[in-house]
């Protein structure tokens, strides 16, 4: 594997993601940003904390382990 | 819109100008190479983009690299979570109120509120009534929420006791007489000890007159009742009210005590700290020392006094002992004090030159992980690749830059780069796409990682100090 296709590879996939656009890979997954709202998050020992809205990768595979160990 | 593997391949070869019978092969090698480790139980790290393994379910996950995750979440940058309700244990009475418990954070030393809350909750434009709870922690939610959190205190106790200690100390006219006289038996104790401390001496004081006010006149809570942190600030408050009520009370009947203190502590205070000059100089030249000493005692019999005679021998020998203990505490400051100059001063460590990509990061503790390396980037002997001020360097373009202006207009934009450029930073002009229009931010610095980034920015002058927040650079 070239060093130049990973590369290019990492920053297609990043400006694309950027973008909002969904990346799609036949055999492999699709990559798309989701938006988290913010939202309270109440720990066990009452501790409440905010958290802040924000923007994550989400990857969607249906690519399974095939030998379950 | 929506990338599918043609598109995605069609990209790949505009942007490295190999052909896409090549790209095809690459992108399936890459793919293979990623779910052999998977299924191998390995995690397979791509750098700077994020790290593939499949989860316990058997599922392919991904979970992205901070790099990525900074980029995509450009747009809320800089937000941090913010503690609304600290654990329970800590302070429990925070359960009445959202008020309550500002107040309450500005108080209490131990509450690790962050600087920002105030800030950062219009920044949310967060609605304490909003109750906008996580589905995921439903379960914790209806303990934490429920009822019998909120009953641990019932208010009434919590008035009481807020206000107990301090009705106490106002009705303590009566006792004032009684603790004066205590007063009086320790200041005729402390006369006994020339070298102790006047002013620590009536705070002692006082806090034992309140201990037995309180005592006196039942008006306390059952101390075992009480939380035990509320308790403590009661014992702190305490001794600053009693010293704020009672000064006067003190001044008026005691002056003369006080007088007798400090006219005998003082001479022998000032005494001890020309003592303690003169062995210090002393001590430097060791041989003379002794000649010193006799010196200090031939000054002190010329001032005797046949009527203080007796006490001023007595005084000597005692100042005597004293400047022998002091003497190897002296030396030891002195020795730690010149320490201190000739170790040479920590110097700031320049910032390293980026890690060569070879190093294979341990992530996940059950999996072993495969690094996907790229060739080394260069560095430039004379400047460090990356910083906040300088030239632009294109191999730091990999890494983080601090956004100070974010305008509609390039011509604004420009003139805003150019003067911070002539201020001698590394200025960034990027347009970005941000809900449909197109921004300009200028930002300053080439960093290689976020913390660096946070570390400068920081230091940045007014207003960006603070006005700031750290993006991966783009150039493109």
């Amino acid at each position: 594997m070239k060093s130049t296709f990973i590369k290019a590879f990492k920053e297609v996939l990043r400006e694309q993601i950027l973008k909002k656009n969904k990346v799609e890979i036949n055999g492999f997954g699709t990559f798309e940003v989701v938006h988290r709202k913010q939202h309270q998050k109440t720990y066990e020992n009452g501790r409440v904390v905010m958290v802040p809205p924000a923007d994550v990768v989400e990857f969607k595979s249906k690519v399974r382990r095939s030998n379950e160990n | 819109m929506k990338i599918n593997r043609a598109k995605l391949v069609e990209l790949l070869v505009e942007k490295t100008g190999m052909d896409a019978d090549e790209i095809e092969s690459q992108l399936k090698q890459l793919i293979d190479r990623i779910l052999d480790a998977a299924e191998r139980g390995k995690a397979l790290e791509v750098k700077e983009f994020g790290m593939f393994y499949f989860d316990e379910h058997g599922n392919l996950k991904f979970d992205p690299a901070d790099e990525l995750s900074t980029e995509i979440n450009f747009k809320y940058a800089g937000m941090e979570p913010v503690e609304l309700k600290p654990a329970r244990d800590q302070d429990s009475e925070t359960q009445a109120s959202d008020l309550s418990y500002e107040e309450e954070a500005d108080e209490t030393e131990d509450e690790p509120v962050s600087s920002t809350g105030s800030d950062m909750d219009e920044i949310f434009g967060f609605n304490a009534d909003d109750q906008d709870l996580d589905e995921d922690e439903g379960p914790i939610e209806d303990d934490a929420e429920g009822p019998d959190g909120g009953a641990l205190i019932s208010p009434p106790d919590k008035v009481d006791r807020d206000i107990d200690p301090f009705s106490g100390l106002l009705g303590d006219a009566s006792s004032k007489m009684k603790g004066s006289d205590e007063g009086d038996k320790d200041k005729d104790a402390d006369e006994d000890d020339p070298f102790s401390f006047i002013p620590e001496e009536y705070e002692e004081q006082e806090t034992e007159e309140d201990d037995e006010t309180t005592k006196d006149e039942e008006l306390e809570p059952i101390p075992g009742l009480e939380k035990e942190g509320e308790d403590d600030k009661d014992l702190e408050l305490d001794p600053v009210f009693a010293l704020d009520d009672d000064v006067e009370e003190i001044e008026d009947d005691d002056s003369d005590d006080l007088s007798k203190i400090f006219n005998e502590a003082e001479p022998e205070v000032s005494d001890v700290d020309e003592k303690q000059k003169q062995d210090f100089v002393a001590a430097k030249t060791a041989e003379s020392k002794r000649d010193t000493k006799s010196k200090i005692t031939d000054e002190k019999s010329e001032q005797r006094d046949p009527i203080t005679m007796v006490i001023s021998v007595g005084l000597i020998i005692i100042l005597i002992v004293v400047g022998f203990l002091v003497i190897p505490s002296l030396f030891e400051s002195d020795d730690s004090g010149t320490e201190a100059v000739t170790d040479p001063p920590e110097e700031q460590v320049d910032q390293t030159p980026e890690e060569t990509q070879s190093v294979i990061t341990p992530v996940e503790p059950e999996q072993e992980t495969e690094v996907i390396e790229e060739e080394p980037v260069e560095q430039d002997p004379e400047q460090p690749v990356y910083g906040l001020m300088g030239d632009l360097v294109d191999e730091a373009n990999d890494g983080y830059s601090i956004v100070l202006h974010s305008m509609e207009s390039e011509a604004r934009a420009r003139s805003e780069a150019e003067h911070l450029a002539s201020d001698g930073y590394r200025v960034l002009v990027t347009p970005r796409l941000v809900q449909g229009d197109t921004v300009w931010r200028v930002s300053v610095g080439q960093f290689s990682t976020i913390s660096d980034a946070q570390q400068a920015a920081a230091e940045l002058p007014n207003p960006y100090s603070s006005n700031n927040f750290i993006q991966r650079i783009q150039t493109n």
